[in-house]
């Protein structure tokens, strides 16, 4: 939460325009932080010439971007500039400063400006990263424009550094020459910008470069090809990229990122060669074809699993992981289709998987629902006819969406204590959900099937009633998942995705497999819980937090994903209204305090409108760290099994807010939780107070104003949710 | 038992134990205790006579009220009709179960709001709504269930006035074979009254219609009843949708639900002939399968029983103030509890039982109030065992109705606790003073 004291007050233009520009610098390292902005722009002021090259590229950048009304978040984080400032750093270092320069760089930076809106829409359709292929672009074009500009390469000028050992020197030449600085001195900063950004881009880097120092000593020949600088800058980068920000680190991710090297390194021994016959120096090309190799090669793979691809928005190598843990821990589904338990209410498992009656062996993966009555008997009465039980004729449900692949209607009901051997399944209907995967219910009513072969079924929909047919001696519904379409079909494991479990109070579970004696149901959508969270669109609240003061404007954006923007700082937390959740995602791109206090008080609400409903979900550890335990735990992190504070929520309406409160299971030695959150809503109009409280200390926010987001700033129209709040 | 009971001397003529006109054999065993807490302990905390209420019972009949509709309809609402018991430690209890209210009354509205009821959660019904009535539900965006021609146009006034857009439900009547039609509230479904209610909310377009709403009466014990009312609603709320578009977010069967007492012209005691929750829901939701409604979008069922949720909760101990015996036979008992607090035993034969063990025959007994009235009869001619002055009855099932409808009448009214699921006690209703009444009157300058 040290975040959370650094950000100020929402942001007068200039200051965004700071921010813009150190974001431009960071990007180049993979990062959005001003601050890796910060060291790289020092490690630049160690050459007046990349210096200003480099500022007067991203300047002129942005300003095309803003002039051409480019996508405002892209431009904020730096993604259109950086290629420029490569740029303007190559051509600054490269031929020096002079009117005639200064008029070449002032006339392309803008026009990779537009070379990167291009290639942005050339491969972001593909789904792929720009990396630094518009900077290569715009600087062999230059390099060919040369002799019309009347410029010569005039090489930059080194340091003069001798009080370290060569070694370690050129070692951070090496590093510096990324920016076109092949000094200590910048390599230095660019380094500490590095260690900075991410611990984990820091240890991959280190391991490419020993890789690379391997591979040296392996190859004698190597040290002599002139090309150990520009391999091990490719190697560097290769490995960030491929182990850290376009995979989830891992030690998978690791063995990516070293074969990513390998191929690196084979690329720019085999390719420096030709180019450099062409008139071409090799630069950055062989990590941008590695890196696009490598992520295309890897989407032929069956699993994407280890190493996974990070398949949301990437930040650092840090969040890609802690985001992909809590991702895991969050939402856990045995299968692409969820299940839901096959009927309406509360209902007893009376037989669970590895059941003493008739679950075993092939068919262990079985659950049989009935129904207990007030008295907490099955039946009313003495239970010697079908009709005394409280489940006898009951709703069965899909459980999840299909399409009808074989139906039995017609077995006569059984009367009680009787079974009907010779028509096992009694009344059945066999659900397809996909290749191998089928559902069954079983012994239900003679004729009370509503669905026939063919059809498509929604979840939830009515399949038929329970009965008391086949092997059952009593009314009840037997459900399983199957691998074939026949009754009796070897079983599935099925868990029951986001089921409640009802005892003295009411628990929700991601992944329910009901055991005997549980009380289950399903959890029910309701729509006033549902309107808590439907957030008017384009409307900025205004909140107070301490003495500071934020705007969170609540939006779309272009795929329909609805989010909550803090535009100053390029922050957004998306969030989904859908499958009886509202769920908040971790924050892309940077962060805000009041996101984060959202994020963690908001976490995953279940749209049921029991107020005894308990529940459990994970954030990320990492952001509720202190900056220390946090650079301490980064570098072991990619080998560590799990990492993440598990929550427990609870909410309750209270007269027209609703509250939601939680806190984490581990306990500080008072034994309180260590975070504790709050936060209240209004229907229909959005969340009115949240808090968290960490380590004892407590952040507060507070809504102050709302207004409509218009560009021309002139408030909209009230619509009705306006006049209702 | 180391002493034997006294037992009074008395004449019976010999008569067959089973059913019979006066109901079945009844009070062969004493209910000494109340969820277990003694009678006599009741009584000597809080005095006689003494209203009390379960709450495990209150909680276990929402419960199986509640999941004998959720197990066969998708959306379940139970809204607290707040006139047949409106003590705030009775609402409460069902609110914190997830229950709605139900009002019928300005008065009933503010009580529901001060209890804590959010303003949305309340169902607004009656023939008599006033302007400020309905301003104060439009301001808290309650649901108002429009009763008339004259109401629809004085919500649209005030809600114009207000500039909101409130949502409002119509109450229909209609006929079911076999019961009395109660075409005073509401508007008529068949002869098209309804209909033309809707058309004219949507015409005037200063109100959404959400819901439909009917009320067959009270007290029925034919399930089927309502499956008739629920299909002629979901026929409406279909036409309704094709021809009008209108998207309803409730349909409202309203309640009537029989509790377990015995309606005085009733043959078999309430306990037998009362239908379980089970075959009403049965009914009803077979009904709204023949909804066309996407599933996702389908109305909230909302239930307004009262009731058959209480009535089971409540008790009555009143303590035997004398004894007679009357020229035709009977025993003749005067108990300190008469009509003016169990107002429903003008149409129920209450269930009435000795609070203590006792022995002796059963003989016909006349049980009188305390009133100085003829009509002061809590039970006439029941089967019931001798008791003395002091020795207390507990009439059960008297929890509905009882407590909003009993009259400060003679004497003063009574306390009522609650017993606690953990078997706690706590008043819930002190019992009524002298000052109490004297604080409500004024005297004229010329009579002081």
């Amino acid at each position: 939460m040290a975040a959370l004291a650094r950000h100020g007050l929402a942001e007068s233009r200039p200051v965004q325009a700071g921010r813009a520009i150190l974001r431009t610098y960071a990007a180049v390292l993979f990062s959005r932080a001003p601050f890796v902005g910060v060291l790289l722009l020092l490690a630049t002021m160690t050459a007046p010439r990349a210096l200003c090259g480099g500022l007067l590229a991203v300047l002129l950048a942005l300003a095309a971007a803003r002039l051409l009304e480019l996508d405002h978040e892209a431009v904020h984080d730096g993604t259109y500039g950086a290629s420029a400032l490569l740029l303007g750093l190559g051509i600054g270092q490269t031929l020096g400063l002079s009117v005639a320069t200064l008029a070449v760089l002032s006339v392309l930076a803008p026009l990779c400006v537009v070379v990167t809106g291009a290639l942005r829409s050339l491969l972001g359709s593909a789904n792929l990263p720009l990396l630094s292929i518009p900077f290569l672009i715009m600087f062999y074009l230059m390099l060919g424009l040369l002799p019309f500009a009347g410029l010569a390469y005039t090489p930059p000028p080194s340091d003069t550094l001798t009080i370290l050992p060569a070694a370690l020197l050129s070692v951070l030449r090496s590093i510096g020459a990324i920016f076109f600085l092949p000094r200590a001195d910048a390599g230095a900063l660019l380094l500490l910008a590095l260690v900075v950004h991410s611990r984990i881009a820091a240890l991959l880097a280190v391991l490419a470069a020993a890789t690379v120092f391997a591979l040296k000593l392996a190859l004698p020949a190597l040290a002599d090809s002139g090309q150990l600088g520009v391999l091990t800058l490719n190697a560097v980068f290769t490995a960030i990229a491929l182990g850290g920000v376009w995979f989830v680190p891992s030690p998978a991710s690791l063995l990516w990122a070293l074969l990513g090297v390998l191929l690196c390194t084979l690329l720019t021994l085999g390719s420096a060669e030709p180019m450099y016959r062409l008139g071409l120096p090799i630069l950055i090309v062989p990590f941008n074809l590695t890196v696009l190799l490598m992520l295309l090669g890897s989407r032929q793979r069956a699993w994407d699993r280890s190493p996974k691809s990070v398949d949301f928005s990437p930040g650092t190598p840090e969040e890609n992981l802690a985001y992909f843990r809590t991702r895991l821990l969050r939402f856990r589904w045995l299968y692409p289709t969820r299940f839901r338990v096959p009927v309406r209410g509360t209902w007893i498992c009376t037989q669970g998987v590895d059941g003493a009656l008739s679950h075993k062996g092939r068919w262990r993966h079985a659950f049989d629902f009935e129904v207990r009555g007030p008295d907490g008997k099955l039946h009313e009465g003495e239970g010697t006819s079908p009709k005394d039980y409280y489940c006898y004729r009951l709703p069965v449900l899909a459980a999840a969406a299909g399409v009808v692949a074989k139906v039995e209607n017609a077995v006569p009901d059984n009367d009680c204590g009787k079974i009907n051997l010779q028509q096992n399944w009694g009344n059945y209907v066999v659900l397809h959900h996909s290749s191998g995967l089928y559902s069954l219910v079983a012994h239900l009513q003679r004729g009370s099937v509503k669905v026939g072969v063919g059809q498509a079924v929604r979840q939830g929909e009515l399949l038929g009633l329970c009965g008391n047919s086949g092997r059952s001696p009593r009314p009840h519904v037997h459900f399983q998942l199957q691998s074939g379409n026949r009754p009796g079909d070897p079983t599935l494991p099925c868990r029951f995705t986001d089921a409640v479990s009802v005892e003295k109070t009411e628990r929700v579970v991601a992944d329910l497999c009901p055991i005997e004696q549980q009380l289950v149901r399903n959890l029910e959508h309701d729509e006033e819980r549902n309107a808590f969270f439907a957030f008017p669109y384009r409307t900025v609240w205004r909140f107070r937090i301490g003495k500071l003061s934020e705007q969170i404007e609540s939006d779309i954006d272009v795929n329909g994903q609805p989010l909550l923007r803090q535009s100053d700082y390029s922050a957004r937390l998306y969030y989904s209204l859908a499958d009886g959740f509202f769920t908040t995602y971790d924050s892309a791109g940077a962060t805000t305090p009041g996101l984060q206090i959202l994020r963690a008080a908001l976490s995953r609400i279940p749209l049921d409108a029991s107020d005894s409903l308990s529940w459990t979900d994970y954030l990320p550890a990492r952001p509720f760290r202190s900056s220390i335990g946090r650079v301490l735990t980064d570098i072991g992190s990619p080998f560590l099994h799990r990492d993440g504070i598990e929550m427990e929520y609870a909410m309750q309406r209270v007269g027209t807010t609703l509250v939601v409160a939680g806190e984490s299971r581990s306990r500080d030695r008072h034994g309180r939780p260590r975070l504790r959150t709050r936060a209240e809503l209004a229907l229909g109009s959005g969340p009115l107070r949240a808090s968290i409280t960490l380590r004892g200390q407590t952040w507060t926010m507070e809504r102050e104003s709302d207004r409509s987001a218009t560009s021309g700033g002139a408030p909209e129209a009230a619509g009705p949710e306006a006049v209702a709040a | 038992m180391s002493k034997p009971l006294y037992e009074r001397p008395s004449l019976v003529r010999h008569q067959m134990g089973m059913m019979n006109k006066f109901g079945r054999v009844q009070g062969t065993k004493p209910l000494t205790h109340i969820d277990g807490v003694a009678v006599a302990d009741l009584i000597a905390q809080h005095g006689s006579p003494l209203f009390v209420f379960s709450q495990s019972t209150l909680i276990k009949r929402y419960r199986e009220l509640y999941q004998a509709f959720a197990r066969r309809y998708a959306k379940v609402r139970i809204a607290w009709s707040y006139k047949t018991n409106y003590l705030e430690a009775i609402c409460r209890t069902f609110h914190r179960e997830g229950a709605w209210a139900e009002v019928v009354s300005h008065f009933e509205f503010d009580k529901a709001v001060l209890t804590g009821v959010a303003p949305d959660h309340i169902h607004f019904n009656g023939p008599n709504k006033p302007d400020e009535a309905i301003e104060a539900a439009l301001r808290g965006r309650a649901m108002l269930h429009i009763d008339n021609f004259d109401e629809l146009a004085r919500i649209e006034r005030i809600a114009e006035r207000l500039n909101v857009r409130p949502r409002v439900a119509l109450r229909v009547n209609l006929a079911v074979e076999g019961l009395q039609s109660w075409s005073r509230f509401g508007l008529n479904l068949e002869s098209g009254q309804a209909r033309e209610a809707a058309v004219r909310l949507l015409s005037g377009g200063k109100a959404e219609l959400v819901g439909l709403h009917c009320h067959i009466g009270t007290y029925i014990l034919e399930p089927a009843a309502y499956g008739i009312a629920a299909t002629k609603l979901v026929q409406f709320a279909n036409q309704l949708r094709a021809d009008l578009g209108v998207q309803l977010s409730f349909i409202d069967v309203g309640g009537g639900f029989a509790s377990r007492n015995t309606l005085a012209a009733q043959y078999l005691p309430g306990d037998q002939a009362a239908p379980s929750f089970e075959r009403y829901a049965e009914a009803i939701c077979d009904a709204l399968a023949g909804l066309d409604y996407p599933p996702q979008e389908l109305p909230t069922l909302v239930l307004e029983t009262g009731r058959a949720l209480v009535d089971d909760a409540g008790y009555l101990i009143s303590s035997v103030a004398a004894t007679k015996r009357l020229p035709d036979g009977r025993r003749g008992l005067v108990l300190d509890a008469g009509v003016n607090l169990l107002f429903t035993a003008f149409w129920y034969k209450h269930d009435v039982l000795p609070a203590q063990e006792f022995s002796g025959t059963l003989e016909p007994t006349v049980m009188y109030g305390p009133l100085c009235m003829n009509i002061d009869v809590l039970r006439d001619t029941v089967q019931f065992p001798p008791l003395s002055v002091g020795e207390r009855v507990v009439f059960r099932n008297v929890g509905a109705y009882n407590v909003t409808q009993w009259m400060q009448f003679i004497t003063l009214r009574p306390a009522v606790v609650l017993i606690g699921q953990d078997g706690r006690v706590a008043p819930i209703r002190r019992a009524e003073k002298v000052e109490d009444l004297r604080s409500f009157e004024q005297v004229p300058e010329w009579l002081r």
